[in-house]
């Protein structure tokens, strides 16, 4: 196993900048996922990991082999590294068999060795019986386990992912998901994943790196990106956030347009800073003004707009001050557009990131 | 109002006014068509006018292609000069298969096919790989390579003619440089296994040395072509799979042997196809070279020292222009038209086997 280490990797592609001061740890034998919109630079930094490209600064250490910089690169068939594509990149002109099988006779395992190891893997991907047939013949679930098959049958130290799952459709890919994880819990292998869907980041990863504009924005467990969020990036692209700009006017106390609201761990700033207040939809409080209130940061607001989700209920409400908030509260509550509600939102799930 | 339980063989009598519910009568819509528009056309209106574009080109078809091979076939029935003579059936093709200038023709076509067709795409592929790395100066390179394509086979040929002129051309003067004898070239009848190798008949030699000077500069005026196909067919292979297979370990000869040349496999089958019955068909070089060129001499003595560059189109061509045997001459090209034919479809359903689409179903 290998632990990967980006040190302060930038790249360029022309004015455009990919990667900027990009420094990021992979640890042995866990899934980091490179969690950001189309262009924020993760697969530059996929790439650049697998040697496909040259950083133009910085460097890249598998353990304690540097394996790219801007003057030396490790060419990819030395770095005992394997890549499943965004298109798998299965060779036509192979059967299953054979693309599977590709990578060990280029190393001269022996014959038996090499159909012992296949019939395995093909086991281990849930793809035993299919040796025999050409990529054009599976589904495009089948073809991507053949891909996951080819680069895990050769025992690489590290696992790259490009996207695997974006040409799936919704059902099969969240029962990619799963599986996934469980191949790699049973494998082991150091494994980067690349991917622009949060909500695959959460099943599959241990870690998350959230990356915007070629930089990353915040690593950390799927609980910790969820839950505490460190800039208003990565509070509005995991999951819903009511993000509300205002400015820090005292000890956890922050005034966001009309209204003054508690939040919790306000340590970073000092008073005067501009702070953005983030809190999470599900965490909104909301019920009707008849009956006594207590809370924190209780407000009084207009219902503006009710969206049915099933279980829930999405509610936009109308706050003091044209702060307008986002709540998803169990279904069956019968709110009306127009009706006046009491809205909470508790200080602890107020998070107070930079603008 | 009740279905009947059973149908009758007689026809069902009109119901009466009391039994019949009031239908509403539907008359038949009439929708006027506003100004300017035209009312749909009917299908056959509709083919005309997609045969109206077919047409020219044809009708193009019909008169150089289709009527020539229909026309020429009437003529191979005859015995015909200048004007057309006696009826003789298949006899002219009875006799083409029984002349010994024809089959040595056929030889000298094959040996020719077998040096220009394998070597054209070889030497196409390696440039195309070439010119697709990314190097300073591709696209001069390009433009270099792809240059005989587009100059007049004619006048290449007269210039190849004077390289390898036996007194003067730059041929020789290279081999006096490295201080080798000089060779006769287009001039030369002997095999080159002959020269190399002495004790061969003349027929066992090989292709003559004229033949294989004919086959340099066509193999020289198509790579281009070639390579430029290639190209495209290089460009069309996503990256990704030849990263897969870096990532693997292939690297160079392994990687072009395992993943390219079979996803180039359409590419190649086209161009083996097409060349084939380019090199068959070939006329311009070999007669600008050895025909009425190096050879000089008069149309019936076309095909360079003692006939080893006629190939099957010279030959035509010789009894045709030379010779005046018009029905001979047509029942030979049929006779070619046919050998071309069933090699061509040989080679569809060898051929198509063995190629691979990067779509799949290969």
């Amino acid at each position: 196993m290998a632990e990967i280490r980006l040190a302060h990797v930038s790249k360029r592609y022309g004015q455009a900048v990919a990667l900027r001061d990009v420094t990021l740890v992979v640890r042995h034998g866990e899934l980091l996922a490179l969690l950001g919109p189309s262009g924020c630079g993760k697969t530059t930094a996929l790439q650049i990991i697998a040697g496909f490209l040259v950083p133009d600064e910085g460097e890249v250490w598998a353990g304690d082999r540097l394996i790219s910089s801007p003057r030396a690169v490790l060419p990819p068939e030395r770095r005992r590294m394997s890549l499943v594509f965004q298109s798998y990149a299965l060779w036509p002109h192979m059967t299953v068999f054979q693309n599977i099988a590709f990578g060990l006779e280029l190393r001269r395992l022996p014959r038996d060795e090499i159909a012992r190891r296949v019939a395995w893997i093909l086991e281990v991907v849930n793809l035993g019986g299919l040796g025999n047939r050409y990529p054009h013949e599976l589904s495009g679930g089948q073809q991507q386990r053949v891909a996951l098959a080819r680069a895990l049958v050769v025992q690489p130290d590290t696992l790259l992912l490009d996207e695997p799952l974006s040409n799936l459709d919704a059902h099969l890919r969240e029962q990619m998901r799963f599986e996934i994880r469980r191949i790699h819990t049973e494998t082991g292998i150091t494994t980067v994943y690349v991917t622009h869907d949060q909500a695959e980041a959460m099943v599959i990863a241990d870690r998350i790196a959230v990356m915007n504009a070629g930089r990353i924005e915040q690593v950390g467990t799927p609980p910790e990106i969820y839950d505490a969020p460190q800039s208003h990036f990565v509070a509005s692209f995991i999951g819903q956030a009511n993000c509300l700009p205002g400015t820090l006017v005292g000890p956890a106390l922050v005034r966001c347009g009309g209204l003054q609201l508690r939040a919790a761990d306000c340590r970073a700033f000092r008073p005067g800073d501009d702070v953005v207040l983030c809190v999470r939809p599900p965490a909104v409080r909301v019920r009707r003004t008849a009956g006594a209130a207590a809370g924190d940061n209780l407000t009084v607001g207009r219902l503006v707009q009710r969206a049915y989700l099933g279980d829930l209920e999405d509610l936009r409400i109308a706050l003091p001050g044209g702060v307008v908030v986002r709540a998803f509260v169990p279904a069956g509550q019968r709110y009306e557009p127009g009706e006046e509600l009491l809205v909470e939102l508790p200080a602890d799930a107020c998070r107070l990131v930079r603008p | 109002m009740a279905l009947p339980a059973s149908r009758s063989t007689a026809a069902p009598s009109p119901p009466t006014a009391a039994e019949a519910p009031e239908r509403p009568r539907l008359a038949r819509a009439r929708v006027a068509v506003p100004a300017g528009l035209r009312p749909p056309a009917r299908r056959w209106t509709r083919a005309l006018g997609a045969y109206a574009y077919v047409a020219p080109a044809g009708l193009l078809l019909l008169a150089f292609q289709v009527y020539p091979l229909f026309y020429g076939g009437y003529v191979s029935l005859f015995r015909w000069g200048l004007t057309r003579q006696a009826f003789l059936g298949i006899a002219n093709y009875a006799q083409v298969l029984r002349d010994p200038e024809f089959w040595r023709s056929l030889l000298v076509t094959v040996y020719y096919v077998v040096g220009v067709v394998p070597a054209e795409i070889v030497l196409g592929f390696l440039v195309a790989v070439l010119l697709s790395q990314r190097v300073r100066g591709r696209a001069a390179y390009r433009l270099v390579y792809f240059l005989p394509y587009v100059t007049s086979m004619v006048a290449l040929g007269l210039v190849w003619s004077w390289v390898f002129n036996a007194n003067f051309g730059l041929a020789n003067a290279v081999l006096r440089l490295l201080h080798l004898p000089p060779q006769r070239w287009l001039l030369e009848p002997r095999g080159v296994l002959a020269l190399l190798r002495g004790g061969l008949s003349f027929w066992a030699g090989g292709p003559s040395l004229a033949l294989v000077c004919v086959i340099v500069v066509t193999v020289w005026y198509y790579t281009g072509f070639h390579a430029v196909v290639y190209l495209a067919a290089l460009a069309a292979i996503p990256m990704e799979i030849h990263e897969a297979a870096r990532l693997d370990g292939a690297r160079g000869w392994r990687l072009m042997r395992s993943i390219t040349i079979p996803l180039v496999s359409p590419t190649t089958f086209f161009l083996a196809v097409i060349a084939t019955i380019g090199a068959f068909q070939s006329f311009s070089i070999v007669y600008t070279l050895t025909g009425g060129g190096a050879a000089g001499g008069n149309a019936a003595e076309a095909g360079g020292p003692l006939g080893t560059t006629r190939v099957v189109t010279l030959f035509i061509f010789n009894t045709f222009y030379g010779e005046f045997r018009v029905g001979y001459a047509m029942a030979a090209a049929l006779l070619l038209f046919v050998i071309l034919l069933a090699l061509t479809l040989l080679q569809l359903c060898l051929g198509s086997r063995r190629v691979h689409y990067l779509g799949g179903a290969g």
